[in-house]
């Protein structure tokens, strides 16, 4: 059992990696955009690895149903923009600074905590959304409304203003 | 499988989010790279929360609100990409240099 979740594990971060990779160095971003979408299924796997099922499906649902979508139909609406040799020196640069940071911080971090775990069911998870955190949930939808309503607003043409 | 190996992953996810926001040209790139860096955070919490020291439900409520963030910050930045292609015809974001002191 321990052998079959390593091996699931290995599998699935080498997914992500390879997956985000691409997404980030392809340079066909419809491509990337596509690999995007594997990206968000193999940390999906990790999620469930870590027993957390409702943020895994929330995230295949969002994600690869939402998302990605989002952003196929608007690379079909603008033009394709091919990425000639654009500087890669300092972004390299950044992304080893960042990686050796976090790493260190976070190596640190295993070593101040414990491995502890008791399981905790769905119906905990949806009690604890509408009595804990009641508040963040409603703040949650408050911000999908405003930001939805801004997106149709800045996409509306300048003609059609007056009503 | 350790907390480490998942801090690894997710500290490599990260970078590589932040390399593609800097090395990619077009603002359609930039954007599904921010969404690399909310999900190496979303990983991050997760396994936290699994390996941590309480266990409790905060963590994956957070990371439901951090999707539901990340939705909203896809709609509102796709329609800034289109409304600055409309403005500048091109969705190269060295042009968009205008607001530059």
């Amino acid at each position: 059992m321990a052998q079959l979740s390593s091996f699931l594990f290995l599998f699935f971060a080498l997914m992500t990696v390879l997956s985000a990779v691409l997404v980030v160095k392809l340079k066909d971003i419809f491509k990337a955009v596509l690999w995007l979408g594997v990206f968000f299924f193999s940390s999906s796997g990790l999620y469930f690895l870590l027993l957390a099922e409702v943020p895994a499906l929330v995230q295949i649902l969002v994600y690869v149903g939402g998302i990605v979508t989002l952003f196929l139909f608007s690379l079909m609406i603008l033009p394709r923009l091919e990425e000639p040799g654009n500087p890669v020196f300092f972004p390299l640069i950044f992304f080893l600074l960042f990686g050796a940071l976090i790493v260190f911080l976070l190596s640190k971090v295993v070593f101040l905590t414990y491995f502890t775990y008791q399981g905790l069911s769905l119906a905990d998870f949806g009690v604890a959304l509408t009595e804990n955190y009641l508040l963040a949930f409603e703040l949650m939808g408050l911000v999908l409304l405003v930001s939805f309503v801004s997106a149709f607003s800045i996409l509306k043409k300048e003609g059609e203003e007056e009503s | 499988m350790s907390l480490f190996h998942y801090l690894i992953l997710s500290s490599l996810v990260f970078s590589l989010g932040i390399f593609g926001v800097m090395a990619r040209k077009s603002l359609i790139g930039i954007l599904i790279s921010v969404e690399l860096i909310l999900n190496a955070a979303n990983l991050n919490l997760l396994a936290l929360a699994r390996f941590g020291v309480l266990p409790s439900l905060f963590s994956q409520v957070s990371v439901l609100l951090i999707i539901a963030l990340a939705a909203a910050e896809a709609a509102v930045g796709l329609a800034l990409a289109l409304s600055l292609f409309r403005t500048f015809k091109s969705s190269d974001i060295n042009l968009f240099s205008s607001l530059k002191g």
